[in-house]
């Protein structure tokens, strides 16, 4: 019974991780910029689905989709604002801009909503499946579900519509995408706004699952980094296993070793990777370093 | 026009952080540094800290201030984390010229914080920070005014041991104890204390875990102990790591007869507005908070009065142990060690602080003072802090026990199972 209830958690704790990497690899994948603010866009995803509780008695699957829109503007905001003046400027600019960004909106948070803990409550947010023996919260089940099936669009979204592969080009090499006569910053501006509307959704989606407060992103945001790497930086794919796996042997190695020990456990695997396969599972090699995620 | 917006948000930034420094000081004031971690993961802990400080030094002003009328200020630093602790500890001494800072909520903050203090030959007056190893390095220039991990967490093993055991009617020997504690410097030192405490009265410890309090999700943790099926489970937890699991408990089913936690996490008003009614019932081995007010001299009784007053002005709610601690301890500092030393020197303070000597019940959380001499083993600790037993029932941390404190008795021994409450 407790492996099942083992595989059951590992498996959900993965979907939750490639649920927040999906933005981050996507954002990587064509602007070739790591978005250091990752992490507290969660936490504003996780707010937003506590106040549209708490005001409006909203359920999070029904702020789901009211996100997107607002997160949009979040999105197209922080491009037009930040990230399209450090596009092709270097690392250190990019990471200082980003991270910047992430220590405003974790500031701000504080300030507006003080340091104290939330909890989304009710309904839908208590609500407890039981299956065979195991009990799943009802809300993790559908996160899980939104992780596969956004996973799922956008790869192939990215793969059949001409849009994705205009998206695929420009990532490619900006200069002989614009020579097609495809609009880069664009390209750009929608695939970061797409980005962040998929991180929005995954803090609205997880809010029910944990207390909400400003720093909350920090710990996501460090799972994610290692879930995108691990996968291959700009795999939609990669983020979907890479946080399978981290999952996995998160629950695992919790149980069967020391609970201290899980985090340890998966960077030295998260080492392993980047001596043996350094473009991550699921990557192209160098991909770090291809395109230039330059305006031209 | 968008650079003109951005100029006038970095400005108004600017100014805001400037005024949270405290501000310049008129040359009369009596200059009193405070750290504690008002931003960060802590921030919760640190702001409640901070106003129970902030408290004491109002209502010292207003009753006419020390050493014939100077106002006390604070010049106040920030520090999330250890990193922060060390310079912003640096800024305060160096470019402040601080003599005397007041913290800081977290055993991390304080164990840094003071090693800069001691350095500089700086007082650094402690209420809070719990680990036994803060006072253990023969620091001079500490005083710590709380109770330690020894206290609260050996409190807690003792109280499952003997009191919960037999209310359970399960003999001690049989009495299957998981203790489990976040690895940072508080949940490493009371879970240790706690775990010595269950093997020294021969509890049957089914499990010593650590766990980071920084790790997004416990469910392996959770399943893990569920598998051992403990009755009680003694939990060191120090933020919002104490929701987290307690949530995840509910939703992976996890049952146990009983939950003794260490303050911390378990003890905030945040832990029961989160839970709602699943923290019902949850035994925590705390720091003493509103004590029963016949334990307690006039004086004291009416510092406590006041504090509760300007605590719910404040913030709306009623104050925690962190925030008790806080303001009992500076009050001691403010109306008992600083008017002796008669001024911001470092020895006089130190001649002062010793010798205070002070029954239980003088100050406003019901503890006594008495600081142990530096060469001794816990140096600089207040030997008169103790730790209380309360429990969350209807949302409100209850004290019950010790009897002579108690307000309330215990309830809900054993907890229900998850599926038969509400």
């Amino acid at each position: 019974m407790i492996f099942v209830e083992l595989a059951v958690a590992g498996i959900m704790l993965g979907g939750v991780y490639a649920l927040i990497s999906i933005g981050l690899t996507l954002i990587f994948g064509v602007l070739r910029v790591v978005n250091f603010a990752h992490g507290e866009m969660l936490m504003l995803g996780m707010f937003l689905a506590y106040w549209a509780y708490t005001l409006a008695g909203l359920p999070a699957w029904l702020t789901a989709p009211l996100s997107i829109p607002v997160f949009a503007l979040l999105g197209w905001l922080v491009y037009r604002l930040v990230v399209r003046r450090t596009l092709g400027m270097g690392d250190v600019v990019q990471i200082f801009a980003t991270v910047g960004i992430g220590v405003l909106l974790q500031n701000g948070a504080l300030v507006l909503w003080t340091g104290d803990f939330r909890t989304v409550r009710g309904d839908y947010a208590e609500a407890l499946l039981r299956i065979g023996g195991v009990q799943l919260s009802l809300p993790l089940l559908v996160a899980f579900a939104v992780a596969i099936v956004v996973s799922g669009i956008l790869f192939l979204l990215l793969n059949l519509t001409l849009e994705g592969k205009a998206v695929r080009a420009v990532a490619q090499d900006p200069i002989s995408a614009l020579a097609l006569a495809i609009d880069t910053d664009r390209v750009y501006m929608k695939t970061f706004v797409a980005g962040v509307c998929c991180v929005g959704l995954a803090g609205v989606l997880l809010a029910p699952n944990y207390p909400i407060f400003p720093a909350i992103g920090v710990s996501f945001g460090l799972v994610s980094y290692v879930v995108v790497v691990l996968g291959g930086l700009g795999s939609m794919v990669g983020a979907l296993l890479g946080g399978f796996i981290i999952g996995m042997i998160e629950v695992v190695s919790g149980y069967f070793l020391a609970t201290a020990l899980k985090q340890a456990l998966y960077f030295v695997i998260f080492v392993l990777v980047l001596l043996v396969r350094p473009q991550g599972l699921f990557g192209q090699r160098g991909a770090e370093t291809m395109g230039f995620g330059k305006i031209v | 026009m968008m650079r003109r917006v951005l100029v006038v948000l970095t400005a108004a930034l600017l100014v805001s952080f400037s005024l949270g420094a405290g501000g310049a000081a008129a040359a009369e004031d009596v200059r009193i540094g405070t750290i504690f971690p008002m931003t960060g993961n802590m921030a919760f802990g640190g702001n409640e800290g901070f106003m129970g400080t902030e408290i004491a030094r109002e209502i010292v002003n207003e009753r006419g201030g020390i050493w014939g009328g100077r106002k006390i200020v604070f010049v106040t630093a920030d520090a999330p984390d250890q990193t922060a602790a060390t310079s912003e500890m640096n800024r305060l001494i160096s470019r402040e010229n601080i003599k005397l800072v007041i913290g800081s909520f977290s055993s991390a903050i304080a164990f840094t914080a003071s090693a800069v203090a001691e350095r500089n030959k700086v007082i650094f007056w402690e209420n809070h920070g719990v680990a036994d190893t803060i006072a253990r390095r023969g620091f001079k220039y500490l005083f710590k005014s709380n109770v330690n991990a020894t206290g609260t967490g050996g409190g807690a093993a003792s109280f499952a041991g003997t009191s919960l055991a037999k209310t359970l009617g399960i003999a001690p020997r049989d009495l299957k104890v998981a203790v489990v504690w976040e690895d940072g410097t508080y949940g490493a030192s009371v879970g240790k204390a706690a775990f010595d405490k269950a093997k020294e009265l021969g509890l049957n410890v089914v499990a010593n875990e650590g766990y980071s309090a920084k790790a997004a999700d416990l469910s392996p943790l959770i399943l893990k102990l569920k598998a051992l099926n403990p009755d009680v489970l003694l939990v060191a937890g120090i933020g919002q790591d104490a929701v987290l699991f307690w949530s995840q408990a509910k939703k992976l089913d996890f049952n146990v007869k009983a939950v003794v936690a260490t303050s911390g996490g378990w003890g905030v008003p945040d832990f029961a507005k989160n839970l709602g009614e699943g923290a019902n019932g949850v035994f925590s081995s705390d720091f003493p908070t509103e004590v029963n007010p016949d334990a307690l001299t006039p004086q004291a009784r009416e510092l406590a009065r006041e504090f509760v007053k300007r605590f719910q002005a404040k913030k709306g709610t009623r104050p925690t142990g962190n925030a008790w601690l806080a303001f009992a301890g500076t009050m001691v500092l403010f109306q008992d060690v600083l008017p002796k030393a008669g001024a911001l020197d470092p020895d006089k303070i130190r001649d002062a602080a010793f010798s205070v000597d002070l029954p239980p019940g003088s100050m406003a959380n019901g503890c006594g003072v008495k600081f142990i001499a530096h060469d001794q083993f816990d140096g600089g600790k207040n030997e008169r802090a103790f730790a209380i037993v309360g429990q969350w029932q209807d949302g409100v941390m209850r004290v019950v026990g010790p009897e002579n404190l108690a307000t309330n008795k215990p309830i809900l021994v054993p907890l229900p199972k998850w599926s038969d409450r509400k």
